[in-house]
This record gives C-alpha cells, sequence and structure tokens, in this order.
C-alpha cells in the first residue's frame, strides 16, 4: 500500500476517527481515538471510566458477605467465576476451607463460567467480524448454561452462589441430570463451530497474524489467562497455584505460538473442550457431605433454628449486624477466572469491614496493550483484536 | 524465596524488612522510597518478570499515610512477594515503574487517579477512571462514599 502510494504521490491528510463510546464492537462503554494515514492507524488512545463505579470504595463499606452480589457485576458473563475467587479470598483471610462437596460444586461452577465466558467471547469476536452464523449455534448453550445456573444459584446472570466457607444451595438431581446433558451434548457443538470458523478461509484472513504479541511483550503488560496462553506461555492457576482440589482433575493446558487472534480463538475453543473434561470428572466424583462450614461465627444458622432456638437467632443477628470478623492482617489471592488471574488484596484491620479491598482484574493491564497492538493494523483489525482480548467493561472501569 | 531473600538484603540491607503474612506471604517492606526502581530491577532480573498488581492504601491517622503495595509474580518458579512502600507525605511522589515494566503505566495513572499519588518521569501521567477535571481522589478515606456533589463538571 505505502509503495504505491509513494509511486503516485497522493497527499493524505492524517485523519483522526472516534470509535465509541458507544459503538457496536466495544462491549460497553469505552473511547477509542484512532488516527489513522489513509487506511493504517498510526496511533491510538484509549479511554475507559465510562462506568466507574468504585466497587474498591463499595467493598470497603459494608461487611464481607455483602460484597458478594457486588463481585457478579464485575466480569458479568461468567459472574460465577468472580464469587469462587472473591470467597476463597474472604476463607484464606480467615484460614479456613469450604469442605469437600462444596469444592467440587464450585469447580462445576468455574467451569460451566469459564464455557459460558468463552461463548460469549468467542461468538461475540466472530460477530464483529462477520460471522454471524457461528455465534447462534453457540448461544443455545451459553442458553443452557443459564439455566443450569438458574436452578443452581436463582439467578441466571447475576449469581451471587458462594458463601463464605461453602455454597448457598446444594445441587439437586435434576440439575445433576441437567449437566450430564451438557456435558453429552457441548462437544458437539464445540466440533460444529470449529467446523464454521477454524479452517474457513475468510476467517483465516481476518484473525491470523492481527494482533500479534511476543511472549515477552505479554509477559511484561501482565498479560494472564488464554491471551497469555496463546503466545506460547503455558501459565495456568489451575496448574501451577491449584487451588479448589484443581490438582486432582486431569487436563491439559492449551498453548498457541504465535500469540494473535487467531490462536487466541483457537486457544479458548480447547478451554472449552478441557472444561468439559474437568465438568465430567466433577460430576462422577462428586462427594457426600456438607455444603458449608458448621462455625456459628462465619455462617448463618438454619432456619429452623433460628426460628426455634435462641441461639440461632443470636447467631443470625449477629452475624446480619456485625459480620464476619477475620483476624487483622493483609492477604492477596488469585483464581484463574475465564479471563485471566483475578486477584483479590484484602487489608483487614480486624473490624467486620474491610480496610481496603483491591480487586485485581484480568483485562485491565490487557487492554492497556491495545494502543500497541493496533499499531499498523487497519480499522477492521482493530475491531478483531479488540474482541479477542475479551474485554469486559464492568471489569475494566470497575 | 530464600535465595532472593538473601540477594535482597545482600544489596539493599539497610533500607528493607522482610515480613512474614498471615498465611504464609512473604512481604517486603521498602523504607527509602527512593529506592524502588532499583528494587523491581533486581527483583526483574532475578525471576520476578511480572508485576501482577500495584495499588494502595491509605492511612489516615498513621504517621506513614500511604502505602504503595507492588504484586509481583515470579513464574518459573512460582514465587509471589508483595513488595510495600510506606510513604510519609499527604501528597506523596515515588518513582515511576513503567521503564520496567509496561503494565505500570495505567495502574500508576489509576493509583493516581484515585489517590493523588504522583509518579516521576511516567510518560502520561492523568486520569484514568475520572473524567478530566475532577477534583479529589475517590479512594482516599476521608472522600465520602456518597460523592461530593458540589464539583459537578462544567
Amino acid at each position: 500500500m505505502t509503495n504505491i502510494k509513494k509511486e503516485l504521490d497522493i497527499k493524505t491528510d492524517r485523519m483522526i476517527v472516534n470509535m465509541g463510546p458507544s459503538h457496536p464492537i466495544t462491549h460497553g462503554t469505552l473511547h477509542i481515538i484512532l488516527e489513522l494515514e489513509g487506511e493504517t492507524i498510526v496511533g491510538s488512545e484509549t479511554r475507559i471510566g465510562y462506568l466507574h463505579r468504585g466497587v474498591e470504595k463499595l467493598g470497603e463499606n459494608r461487611t464481607y458477605q455483602k460484597f458478594i452480589p457486588f463481585t457478579d457485576r464485575m466480569n458479568y458473563t461468567s459472574s460465577i467465576n468472580n464469587n469462587v475467587g472473591y470467597t476463597l479470598a474472604v476463607e484464606k483471610l480467615l484460614g479456613i476451607q469450604s469442605p469437600p462437596r462444596a469444592q467440587v460444586i464450585e469447580v462445576i461452577a468455574c467451569e460451566l463460567g469459564r464455557i459460558a465466558d468463552h461463548i460469549v467471547c468467542v461468538g461475540i469476536n466472530a460477530v464483529d467480524i462477520g460471522a454471524f452464523s457461528a455465534f447462534l449455534y453457540l448461544f443455545k448453550y451459553r442458553e443452557f448454561i443459564y439455566d443450569i445456573f438458574e436452578r443452581m444459584t436463582g439467578g441466571r446472570l447475576t449469581t451471587s452462589y458462594t458463601r463464605i466457607g461453602g455454597v448457598k444451595r446444594d445441587l439437586d438431581d435434576v440439575t445433576i441430570d441437567k449437566i450430564r446433558q451438557f456435558i453429552k451434548e457441548f462437544p458437539k457443538a464445540v466440533d460444529e463451530l470449529e467446523a464454521l470458523l477454524t479452517k474457513n478461509r475468510i476467517w483465516y484472513d481476518r484473525t491470523r497474524g492481527i494482533g500479534e504479541f511476543s511472549a515477552e511483550d505479554a509477559i511484561s503488560y501482565g498479560y494472564t489467562g488464554p491471551c497469555l496462553r496463546a503466545c506460547g506461555v503455558e501459565w495456568d492457576l489451575r496448574k501451577v497455584q491449584p487451588y479448589l482440589g484443581y490438582e486432582n482433575y486431569e487436563f491439559e493446558v492449551p498453548v498457541g505460538t504465535r500469540g494473535d487472534v487467531y490462536d487466541r480463538y483457537l486457544v479458548r475453543v480447547e478451554e472449552m473442550r478441557q472444561s468439559v473434561k474437568i465438568l465430567e470428572q466433577a460430576i462422577e466424583n462428586l462427594p457426600e457431605g456438607p455444603i458449608i462450614v458448621d462455625d456459628p461465627r462465619i455462617v448463618l444458622p438454619p432456619k429452623e433454628e433460628v426460628y426455634n432456638t435462641i441461639e440461632g437467632l443470636i447467631c443470625h443477628m449477629k452475624l446480619i449486624m456485625e459480620g464476619v470478623k477475620p483476624p487483622a492482617g493483609e492477604i492477596y489471592s488469585a483464581t484463574e477466572a475465564a479471563n485471566g488471574e483475578l486477584g483479590f488484596y484484602i487489608v483487614s484491620d480486624g473490624e467486620a469491614r474491610p480496610y481496603r479491598i483491591r480487586v485485581r482484574p484480568p483485562c485491565f493491564p490487557i487492554f492497556s496493550s491495545f494502543d500497541e497492538q493496533v499499531k499498523g493494523h487497519m480499522i477492521a483489525d482493530a475491531v478483531a483484536i479488540l474482541g479477542s482480548l475479551n474485554i469486559i467493561a464492568g471489569e475494566l472501569d470497575r | 524465596m530464600k535465595q532472593i531473600m538473601s540477594l535482597l538484603t545482600k544489596y539493599f540491607a539497610d533500607s528493607i524488612e522482610f515480613q512474614e503474612g498471615l498465611r504464609g506471604d512473604t512481604f517486603l517492606i521498602l523504607k527509602d522510597p527512593s529506592k524502588i526502581v532499583e528494587v523491581l530491577q533486581l527483583l526483574k532480573e532475578n525471576g520476578f518478570n511480572m508485576l501482577i498488581d500495584l495499588t494502595a492504601v491509605h492511612y489516615p491517622h498513621r504517621e506513614y499515610k500511604f502505602e504503595i503495595i507492588y504484586n509481583m509474580l515470579s513464574m518459573e518458579p512460582l514465587l509471589r512477594l508483595i513488595v510495600k512502600v510506606p510513604m510519609k507525605e499527604d501528597w506523596p511522589e515515588i518513582d515511576s515503574v513503567t521503564s520496567l515494566y509496561k503494565t505500570a503505566n495505567w495502574y500508576e495513572r489509576e493509583v493516581y487517579d484515585m489517590f493523588g499519588v504522583r509518579f516521576k518521569n511516567h510518560p502520561n501521567l492523568k486520569r484514568i477512571l475520572m473524567w478530566e477535571g475532577f477534583k479529589g481522589h475517590p479512594l482516599r478515606k476521608e472522600y465520602p462514599l456518597e460523592g461530593d456533589n458540589l464539583h459537578c463538571h462544567d
């Protein structure tokens, strides 16, 4: 392109194009200012913060349990992973562990959430590039997952499922059957998706070599999750720093080679398959037992006890009025959410409210590299890159 | 971890201190904020290749009003180290580490936006989450939860 221009000596002015704040591809409100020369992007500036709700400030002003609904709203495509990440952090602060059955249920919830998140990411990325049918085929299964969540948690999008020391409700037989049915049917859908996209010439040309990123840069930018693995770094917290007994499950960590949009897509597709594998193992080895720890200082007593015994009533009242009081200290706890490392840094001064809650969102550092990635590409490539980074505005702005 | 601890003590013996966290985490307290770039450089060259998180905590009633927290991760082998830098001033200033970790760029802008901590030599230190012209720093403890309605933007 540049050579032709030189020969013909066409004068092109630099042009500024505003993408967003509200644009079909921005997945929320983001503002991208692109500087164009012809059709090539020579510079860009991203602006976030349109949705800033001050989650951390809100967390500092309520008790530990009451922050759980706020974690739903950070990454709303896989809110259950955020619930698990947060309660694990508080459990670490308290020095307790949820019972084995609760841990397996949390693993099931996490993997279903991961699949739902990847479905949204891959599907919407394809829609942005112009492939609509893959999205339609896949979204059926996101509905399926949300039906399971509805039975499990009572909510479809905002689940608030986990509690400090366990989970809210047990899985019943119907839910387990539904999960079994999902495990049986979903791999076919992934095959269908791959048949539609993986070897599709248009998809290949639109994504291969777009937004290529070296492993070194990715690490310097603090990439985690599928975007880092697409660069060829085998790094998954479920393997290297297992939590919830992930060391007992057999699964593989897919890695890419070039770190471009195509590799990110492939990594996500393979991760969906591996998640199904984990689900299979979890559902077959679901242990019996309680789903929440038996400690009246942390967990609300059952309703029968609250209505019929004075101890139950007092425990209930004290937990509602005062909340859990962890020891003074600071902890950092990280889990592998669908998007990458989701960390919580909690400073406790021994009171019922956290002194400071810091959320380490996975897509904030990933998105900060956007300006560097789009340089030299075209506007249509910027669309592909943005979709593949899996930006969730609620998590980006917090 | 022992190796990196002895290495740090060798070079920065009089300005650092190690603390054991609640559940086995290791905290490094850096008493001399001007050494932050050197310390992180040493860490980076010895395996801590990722700056996972950068944040601050405000303690208005303490002598050291701020703690800047650098959350470091070494991938091979897996080690986590939290570097804490206590700062005395009301409006502290610390060297930027963007030259070492590119991800620090946005994190430092966020800490500046939310706490008013300034970073020297930062390439583009401006607000990131709040709009330009917003007054106040929302994560400071004295900033009210319900916001400050006096400062509506133009």
